[in-house]
């Protein structure tokens, strides 16, 4: 019986006493931010007069190596990477982080603790920190990286560092990446090891192939138009829908030699983009085909081709006749919306 | 038969002492999971993740349901929260589920809607619609005026209408925090596509400052029932989520919050409109879809509060939302009874399943059972002091000290109140759980039990005080 009491009372002074613990903690961490932002309230006008040019030195006495500086210089910096967005206020940056923040970042990278690591590798890329591309490479290579996150992280660290290696040996990384982290990297790459990649396309696996396919969209580049053309031969399903988009975004209207098979292809998917790209490109020689796919059995190609008929010049008229004459009612319902829809067209 | 009741007497305090002990035991091991993974993300800067997102071209477009049901009060503050969030590409789709008051007469005039003759690809069977409507100043906001179907047909209506792959179902009464989406999105992402549905963690309103639907601060209601509330919520989410999650044995999304594949989500048939648990139902049918075809797909949890929600205030309103979330409860476990203890659904059959049966679900009879035995071992003296001792403790236990542990769990790990002073509040309030809230949720889950016996469908009136609305005002 006593020892029952005696369990709960112990439990409850164990509680207590975390409380207690905790709330000191608390105490002393916000005591701390106000510290920090006190120092970074002394810090900030040389600062920014050096990293603007204006000031050849920075004569700050709080620029030291006392840890509360040190964060304060940190999240300064920081500031400054996300307004100032010139080279030679990068440069400076990066000089100064190189000098002030390299040896507690290698401290913080062996850290136990997950989110102080990956919070590391941001800051890295941020500050553009090259010294570390040899370590972050060795870590890499040598699986020394603890989680997954952490890996992909150093991934697009090295990438953004240009490293060469990266570049290298980015096929033949086990097990490879995933599509988004593909595309993360062509992004950060410069033009040259991107060029690399289209060259030797044959050789990569499916998902960096379609990364690259999609990535081509996002960069706008006419000139790889033909590189996207040749896609469309793809065996693989999805490479070839991966290029009708990005066909599609770059408003392709050139050759409809190359696109009507996809038509009467047996997968929807390429179909509705057949639509799409008819509706894009306007030509009277895809009506025939628009029309028979206003009543195609899938309701997606169903209404891009109904989008696509209504671009066309003369769109009302066609889709007026359609609800007149067509014989299947989904093709007419279709027809009617998107009739409709242009009464209501959004500015 | 007296020798019946006596050995009644001494079976009933020893079942209660094993199951009550099992059960704190089972706790402080997922507390233990939960408070590991918490603490290794501790700090982390999680906005350097999501602006990458931002600009991406990768983020899947996501489509948000809003059902409403006599929501005119709060319906204009939400869309409008909705329409500043951070995401590149969303839709917002109302569905007025047959309101009696104004509702979607202020949705057309706040945002000028037009009907529009919209053919919906009818993959879910619903209630009768009456018409889609299209505003004319953002493009992305729609509603679908339809006939009183429930809020699951309401939800499978807003599925019908969207365009984007991935669905949100979203209360009227929540605000979103702007990066929610890009938090809960960013699994999906990473993944290419194997995570299916993405959970985010729901935090309590009341007491915090909320400006153009964003939550400024932090702060802690002053009402007693509001921070037994928020209690309640930080032991859930903090420990019970987390730790089941890391093993893709989540089951609840809270209907408050959560992303799915729209294609999983048509493939099951979409919400089951007759029950009222139907967020948990839907997540209990997508690990079953998972385990029936052999699918290398997850469920997942972000354990950042992302959505702020709107707790009742009065015991009234609160009454009702437990009897409500019992009863779906059993309403889900019946219905998915064939999944529970069933090997063939591995570690969702025997573990998440059995511990909503077992914890959950039985877990109000054993609790009752300890306090009738205190009750009746202090007035009649049927049981001894040492065991009554023994049972109070572990009541003690069970109820005040592990809600303890969530709020020090909270304040190790993330964090987000930022006095002090509230800490030490939620802190004692925790201490008092066992001496009168517990007892009255109690009371109404039992409710709840016996309406789901009698088999009560309806929702039982709410009423809304519109978080946003009230919160701006001051």
């Amino acid at each position: 019986m006593k020892v029952i009491i005696y369990i709960n009372l112990i439990l409850l002074g164990i509680l207590l006493f975390l409380l207690v613990f905790l709330i000191v903690q608390k105490v002393i961490t916000n005591k701390r931010t106000e510290r920090v932002e006190q120092i970074k309230d002394y810090l900030r006008p040389d600062l920014f007069a050096y990293l603007l040019g204006t000031e050849e030195e920075i004569h700050n006495r709080w620029l030291n190596n006392d840890p509360l500086s040190i964060q304060a210089l940190e999240e300064l910096l920081e500031e400054a990477a996300s307004i100032l967005k010139g080279e030679m206020a990068g440069e400076t940056i990066t000089l100064l982080a190189e000098e002030w923040l390299k040896e507690e970042y290698h401290r913080r990278l062996a850290k136990g603790r997950w989110s102080t690591r990956m919070n590391v590798l941001y800051r890295i890329e941020n500050f553009y920190m090259s010294s570390f591309s040899h370590h972050l490479w060795l870590a890499l290579a040598e699986n020394a990286l603890r989680t997954e996150a952490e890996r992909t992280e150093a991934i697009r660290v090295l990438a953004s560092l240009q490293s060469n290696a990266l570049a290298r040996d980015l096929i033949s990384l086990d097990p490879p990446l995933s599509k988004a982290v593909y595309k993360d990297v062509l992004r950060r790459f410069n033009d040259t090891y991107d060029a690399g990649f289209i060259e030797n396309y044959e050789k990569l696996n499916n998902v960096f192939k379609q990364a690259i396919i999609e990535w081509v969209a996002e960069t706008q580049e006419y000139s790889y138009l033909p590189f996207v053309v040749e896609q469309l031969k793809q065996p693989h399903l999805e490479l070839r829908i991966a290029a009708l988009k990005v066909l599609y975004l770059f408003g392709y209207t050139a050759d409809s030699a190359d696109v009507y098979p996809f038509s009467y292809s047996q997968y929807w998917q390429e179909r509705m983009m057949f639509a799409k790209l008819a509706g894009a490109a306007k030509k009277d020689g895809f009506l025939p085909q628009l029309t028979k796919l206003i009543a195609d059995e899938n309701w997606f190609v169903r209404n891009a081709a109904g989008e696509a008929l209504q671009q066309y010049a003369n769109g009302t008229l066609i889709l007026q006749h359609i609800i007149e004459t067509h014989h299947d009612r989904y093709a007419k319902d279709m027809a009617a919306q998107w009739l409709e829809s242009e009464g209501v067209r959004i500015g | 038969m007296t020798q019946f009741i006596s050995s009644l007497f001494t079976f009933l305090p020893w079942l209660f002492i094993f199951y009550t002990s099992f059960v704190i035991l089972f706790y402080l091991v997922i507390l233990f999971i939960s408070a590991r993974q918490l603490r290794s993300e501790y700090g982390f800067n999680s906005k350097e993740a999501e602006e990458d997102l931002l600009d991406s071209f990768d983020t899947k477009p996501v489509s948000i349901l809003v059902p409403a049901y006599n929501e005119e009060a709060g319906i204009y503050n939400s869309v409008r929260s909705l329409l500043s969030i951070y995401y590149p590409e969303y839709e917002v789709i109302v569905i007025n589920d047959g309101s009696t008051d104004k509702t979607a007469e202020t949705m057309i005039e706040a945002f000028q809607m037009v009907k529009i003759n919209f053919v919906v690809r009818t993959r879910i069977p619903v209630a009768e619609i009456n018409g889609i409507y299209r505003s004319t100043i953002y493009e992305n906001v729609y509603m679908i005026d339809k006939k009183n179907g429930g809020k699951a047909d309401a939800l499978n209506a807003g599925i019908n209408l969207s365009h984007y792959p991935y669905i949100c179902s979203l209360d009227g009464d929540s605000v979103l925090e702007r990066n929610a989406f890009l938090k809960v999105i960013k699994p999906v992402l990473d993944s290419d596509g194997e995570v299916i549905a993405v959970g985010g963690s729901v935090r309590i309103a009341n007491g915090c400052h909320i400006e153009g639907g964003e939550v400024m601060t932090v702060g802690l209601s002053k009402k007693p029932l509001v921070v037994m509330q928020v209690i309640e919520y930080l032991r859930a989410f903090l420990i019970g989520r987390i730790g089941l999650s890391r093993h893709n044995l989540l089951l609840i999304i809270s209907g408050a919050f959560g992303v799915f594949e729209k294609e999983s989500v048509t493939r099951i048939g979409g919400y089951r409109t007759d029950t009222v648990g139907e967020d948990m139902d839907l997540v209990v049918r997508l690990h079953r879809m998972i385990k029936d075809r052999g699918l290398k797909k997850k469920i997942l949890y972000v354990p950042d509060p992302v959505c702020w929600t709107e707790a009742p205030e009065s015991p009234l309103y609160l009454r009702r939302q437990r009897q409500r979330w019992h009863r779906g409860l059993c309403e889900v476990i019946w219905n998915n009874k064939d999944m529970l203890f069933n090997p063939k659904y591995g570690l969702v059959g025997v573990l998440s399943m059995a511990y909503f049966f077992l914890i959950e679900l039985m877990g109000v009879f054993v609790e009752l059972l300890g306090y009738l035995l205190i009750l009746f071992g202090l007035l009649f003296s049927f049981i001894s002091v040492e065991i009554t001792v023994l049972i109070a403790s572990l009541s003690f236990l069970y109820g005040s000290v592990l809600s303890m542990g969530g709020v020090l769990l909270e304040e190790w790990s993330l964090r987000k109140y930022p006095k002090p002073r509230d800490i030490v509040r939620l802190f004692f309030f925790a201490l008092s759980e066992t001496f009168w809230y517990r007892p009255l949720m109690i009371k109404w889950r039992l409710e709840g039990f016996f309406q789901f016996l009698a088999g009560k469908k309806d929702w039982g009136e709410m009423k809304r005080i519109g978080v946003g609305a009230k919160t701006e005002a001051k």
